[in-house]
């Protein structure tokens, strides 16, 4: 048998051309490695054989009805929870951490300018990172000169942001990103999320209720639930079925949400 | 050398109160945003067995206030690491119990001294040893007061910006103790 002139045998094309997409995220390292993790407080199982790669410059959604236990992931795979099973970093990640609520003193003498420059003087930052962190959050003098209790939730988790962007990590768990934010505010941080993610390539883990956000920025979605969890592109993992199983509510309901988020796109 | 010094006796109180008062103002701030202010109060009262031993066994009072205040404070930093209990709390049942053994060990003619101090002489050897403990507790508020700030505001931010929060209370509550100490021996245990 003659193959025709010029042509390439199929297969040998699928090992040339695939590969040089495909290989390159097969040789990538994932940058956390979690498996059959397991956390519980006292005697209460919060989830349990819980397993997932996230890759450098993947938005990793996670999902799940209240209680499900969003906020002690993010917490357990920053090491402050207690847990079985595996989590592993790759040796470059460099981890920045905004979390959901900090019940900030009223009292506490310390200003927004007081924390960035405790954490740059540990990390031994230059005093100009903290000042790029700030324009590049959009804080104002006046919020990082009066003492944290005093300022408003938006403010404030403009701060936390701020906070963690400073020392360029390059991987972001995000607690309810925008949950105290008016809607221009919650602009501005999808925005800055996007352009982190784009120019600097920056990986996110971040809870969120948000349908609409999920699907505009998220390449993976983690559901999470006691028994029920599940891990996958959007598309695969958005289906009302498992969200109906996962929260346990009636279909109509995420219908509706869906074509919301469909005409936001 | 003893004589040299000792036309000047008289100011030791007065130089050591100044920088026993820096010491404890440093270490203070902290304790505030820690909001552990009245917990200085009542873990001096910690010191109270360690007196009452040290008295017993005719050992130095400092020393025995000392390793009292010490084991108290890992008591204190241990179980505040396993629980969600406030430092006050802790403190709070600590104390108690201290009190109650101090208390029970000390020499009954010796109470009143331990526990409202006394102002005898101070020896050179005495303002040269309270001169470093103080010196030391205000080079570590220096040396770890960014540490201190963020494990002020957030435990858990503390952490992801690289500070050991459990090692940081460990030593806090070691140097509080020691800020104690400072004013324990002319105070007495009451009013420190």
């Amino acid at each position: 048998m003659v193959t025709e002139q010029g042509m390439v045998p199929p297969h040998v094309l699928a090992a040339i051309i695939v590969p040089s997409n495909h290989n390159l995220m097969a040789n990538e390292a994932p940058l956390l490695t979690v498996s059959g993790l397991e956390v519980s407080l006292g005697d209460l199982t919060i989830f349990r054989n819980l397993s997932f790669e996230v890759k450098q410059g993947e938005v990793v959604a996670v999902i799940g009805p209240n209680g499900s236990g969003k906020t002690i992931l993010l917490k357990a795979l920053i090491g402050l929870l207690p847990h079985t099973g595996k989590i592993s970093w790759s040796g470059e990640a460099k981890i920045g951490y905004v979390p959901q609520k900090i019940d900030a003193d009223r009292h506490l003498p310390v200003s927004a300018r007081n924390l960035l420059e405790a954490k740059a003087h540990i990390l031994k930052l230059p005093k100009r990172k903290i000042e790029e962190t700030i324009r590049e959050v959009g804080l104002t003098p006046e919020a990082l000169r009066v003492p944290v209790g005093h300022l408003s939730g938006g403010q404030f988790q403009k701060i936390l942001i701020a906070f963690a962007l400073l020392g360029d990590p390059n991987v972001i768990l995000f607690d309810e990103p925008t949950a105290s934010l008016d809607e221009l505010s919650e602009e501005h941080i999808y925005d800055l999320m996007h352009e982190l993610q784009d120019k600097r390539g920056i990986t996110f883990i971040l809870v969120s209720h948000d349908l609409s956000i999920i699907n505009r920025y998220a390449t993976k979605v983690l559901c999470l639930s006691k028994e029920n969890t599940c891990y996958g592109a959007p598309e695969e993992v958005l289906t009302s079925s498992i969200l109906e199983k996962l929260y346990g509510a009636p279909h109509k309901f995420f219908h509706h949400l869906f074509h919301k988020a469909d005409h936001t796109k | 050398m003893a004589d040299y010094f000792s036309g000047f006796q008289e100011f030791f109180p007065v130089i050591l109160a100044l920088v026993a008062a820096v010491a404890t103002g440093l270490m203070g701030g902290f304790a505030l945003m820690k909001k552990m202010t009245l917990a200085g109060d009542t873990m001096s009262h910690i010191a109270l067995p360690g007196l009452g031993i040290a008295l017993i066994w005719n050992i130095n009072l400092v020393i025995g206030a000392a390793a009292a205040l010490a084991i108290g404070a890992i008591f204190i930093w241990h179980i505040e690491a396993r629980t969600d209990l406030a430092v006050e709390t802790t403190i709070g049942v600590i104390f108690s119990a201290a009190i109650a053994l101090g208390v029970l060990v000390t020499p009954s003619e010796e109470i009143i001294e331990a526990l409202f101090g006394g102002a005898e002489l101070i020896s050179v050897f005495t303002l040269l040893t309270y001169l470093a403990l103080s010196l030391l507790v205000i080079l570590y508020v220096f040396r770890f007061r960014n540490q201190l700030v963020l494990g002020s505001f957030n435990e858990d931010l503390a952490e992801v910006s690289g500070v050991k929060v459990s090692r940081l209370n460990l030593v806090y509550y070691l140097m509080f103790a020691l800020t104690l100490i400072l004013g324990l021996r002319f105070l007495g245990t009451l009013l420190v």
